[in-house]
């Protein structure tokens, strides 16, 4: 990375760099034909569902998913769900990383083995632990009515920030994951360098190590996203009724009543929903991403 | 990560298929039991499978699901039959026989001497085993004084204070309501069934939505609730409240208008050993002996009246098919709710997020 080429800064250059020779493009062909079969044909195939009526082609899934309803409600809750949980997990994640990706190399294999144990921890298994700490007569409310805080127990479970609580838990790793690898790649002589012309250390943050770590966290935002929009035990556990997924209502329409039409109709809208809303945060962060593609280790 | 696995299995299952095919023709001496795995699959395992393997030769391979409708309709759709006997409770058997995806069973095989009540023979299924979910209590946290005595006491929140849940599904709830609203059990499908039924269950459920913390979606869930002490009432399966007793926890059963739903389990059509299928029905499901073992081992019972005659009468005053317990539910009707999940379905989603 760190080979002193001078990239072009109009990007122009990168784009032609990204032409690559069509006589290797055959190392794509394993991915492709797996790709073709564990998601395109499948996808398609659910896609066709979505689509049949009673006779031939209709839109009613999609009328009944998106019209007025508790489908829709559901579909913006969700939305609004995950679009909140991925920015508390990089608001959250960001100095975690920071700190990580600023210890000596050595250092860090403990520290990030710290971070990666909670992932081989079933989700199913940390929810209910949530319910253990967080309920009624659980851990916090115990210790808050030994101290005398408060008169009766808490109403902590079955609510909105139970819910962000566990879903952060559980994809912080991810998150910080992400934006440390990015933060590892930043040269840190140009802070260095920042110093010595003058700079006190809260700008060199921002002027430098900010705009060259903002891609890792805006990928790690679009990652954390997509995984959030996808779950539901965690919502299903420790959430009210205004906590439901789509995800619960996908399975419900699959396995309960049997409408696949609808369920396909669903989870249709939600890969979209899904693709535009990253396509719309990716084209707004084009320029923070592009630079700390290739910049942060120039 | 299940869903992966499924898929592969099915993979290897279309790769391998051929050449599986015949060699189980040639041999016929197996058969896969899907069911839903955990503590149930063991108790089969070990009262039913073993001595029928050891006795017959017959192998047989349980393969554990979650959602048992929806992947007969894969097994159908698709022409790769993976299982020979399936579940098929609530709107599963109505919805499978409906759409031709089971073969009749024999009862001249099954059940030969016709010890079944209608409810456990029909054409499609055989009424396994049956189980309740009814409402538990935790007594200690029980107003002074008072016996909570069912539907009625559950709805009243001013007698009986505190935390509620109850399943996150229309089916038994609108039941549930109506008993609590004054209809007898034994006539809740008519009034459901009648115009303004389900409004009335509706009307009735609003009164109870603020006292329900939390709808819960998998068994071990509210009696896991009524451990922690996060609910002092719930509805749960009588299996899993029973074993809270059993862990010393201050609980009560209270089979008064409890919801008697029925195991049933079926062959699906295409099954590669249909024959070995019945007679394992025969063996495991329609044999009193077994079917006490079966009831000693988890409190589900079969319809099959002779397992009173091993029993105690302290064993079955415990079971959901006991005289007593009978008497006082009602039977879930899967036909209704497989005309009407689907409608219904959308008014509860919409009523939940109100």
């Amino acid at each position: 990375m760190s080979d002193g080429v001078a990239m072009p800064r109009d990007g122009k250059g990168a784009a032609r760099g990204r032409r690559a020779p069509l006589s290797s493009l055959w190392l794509l062909a394993p991915a492709a034909v797996l790709f073709l079969f564990v998601f395109i044909l499948p996808v398609g195939e659910v896609a066709l569902w979505s689509v049949q009526g009673e006779a031939g082609l209709s839109a009613e899934n999609y009328e009944a998913a998106l019209g007025a309803g508790p489908y829709r409600t559901i579909l913006f809750g969700t939305l609004q769900l995950s679009f909140g949980v991925a920015c508390a997990c990089i608001l959250v994640g960001y100095p975690a990383a920071y700190f990580l990706a600023s210890r000596p190399p050595r250092n860090r294999t403990l520290l990030l083995l710290l971070i990666l144990t909670p992932l081989w921890v079933s989700v199913l298994v940390r929810t209910f632990g949530w319910i253990v700490v967080l309920g009624r007569e659980g851990l916090v409310n115990s210790m808050l009515l030994g101290i005398g805080a408060v008169d009766g127990p808490l109403q902590m479970l079955y609510t909105r920030g139970a819910v962000y609580i566990a879903m952060v838990q559980v994809l912080l790793p991810v998150a910080i994951l992400v934006m440390f690898s990015t933060m590892t790649t930043i040269n840190r002589s140009l802070l260095m360098a920042s110093r010595i012309l003058g700079a006190s250390p809260w700008r060199g943050f921002v002027h430098i190590f900010l705009p060259l770590s903002a891609g890792g966290a805006v990928n790690a935002w679009m990652l954390t996203f997509v995984l959030a929009l996808g779950f539901f035990i965690t919502p299903a556990l420790v959430g009210g009724p205004k906590e439901t997924m789509i995800a619960n209502l996908i399975a419900t329409q699959i396995t309960l009543t049997l409408d696949w039409g609808l369920g396909s109709a669903l989870g249709m809208v939600l890969v979209i929903a899904g693709f535009a809303v990253v396509g719309a945060v990716a084209l707004l962060f084009r320029r923070v991403t592009t630079l700390s593609g290739h910049g942060g280790s120039r | 990560m299940k869903k992966l696995l499924w898929s592969l299995s099915v993979g290897a299952a279309i790769v391998g298929g051929a050449g599986d095919a015949a060699l189980a023709q040639s041999a016929n001496k197996s058969i896969t039991i899907a069911n839903y795995g955990g503590a149930w699959a063991e108790t089969l395992n070990r009262i039913c499978i073993e001595p029928f393997t050891k006795e017959t030769g017959i192998t047989v391979t349980q393969a554990a699901t979650e959602d048992s409708l929806a992947q007969i309709r894969v097994q159908q759709t698709t022409k790769n039959i993976l299982w020979d006997i399936a579940p098929t409770e609530r709107s599963g058997l109505p919805v499978s026989s409906k759409n031709g995806w089971l073969e009749p069973i024999d009862w001249s095989v099954v059940d030969p001497e016709n010890k079944l009540p209608p409810v456990a023979r029909k054409q499609y299924a055989i009424g396994a085993i049956a189980y309740s979910t009814t409402i538990g209590v935790r007594t200690d946290k029980l107003p002074e004084g008072k016996t909570f005595s069912g539907w009625k006491d559950f709805w009243d929140v001013k007698s009986f204070p505190g935390p509620r849940t109850l399943r996150n599904s229309p089916a038994e709830n609108l039941e549930f309501a109506l008993i609590a609203d004054g209809v007898k059990p034994s006539e809740v499908y008519t009034v459901l069934r009648s115009p303004d039924g389900v409004d009335r269950a509706f009307r009735k459920l609003d009164e109870i939505k603020p006292a329900i913390t939390v709808w819960w979606t998998s068994g071990q869930q509210p009696v896991q609730l009524l451990a922690s002490g996060e609910v002092f009432y719930a509805t749960a399966f009588n299996g899993r409240i029973q074993q809270l007793q059993k862990d010393k926890l201050p609980v009560r059963i209270i089979w008064d208008g409890g919801s008697l739903d029925v195991s049933y389990y079926s062959i699906v059509k295409g099954a590669r050993n249909v024959a070995d299928a019945q007679k394992f029905m025969k063996y495991c499901w329609n044999t009193p002996s077994r079917l006490a073992e079966i009831a000693r081992a988890m409190p589900y019972s079969s319809f099959n009246p002779d397992i009173y005659k091993i029993l105690s009468a302290d064993e079955a005053k415990e079971l959901p098919t006991s005289p007593a317990n009978l008497e006082v539910q009602f039977a879930l009707d899967s036909e209704y709710w497989a005309e009407n999940l689907p409608r219904i379905q959308k008014r509860w989603e919409a009523w939940r997020l109100q």
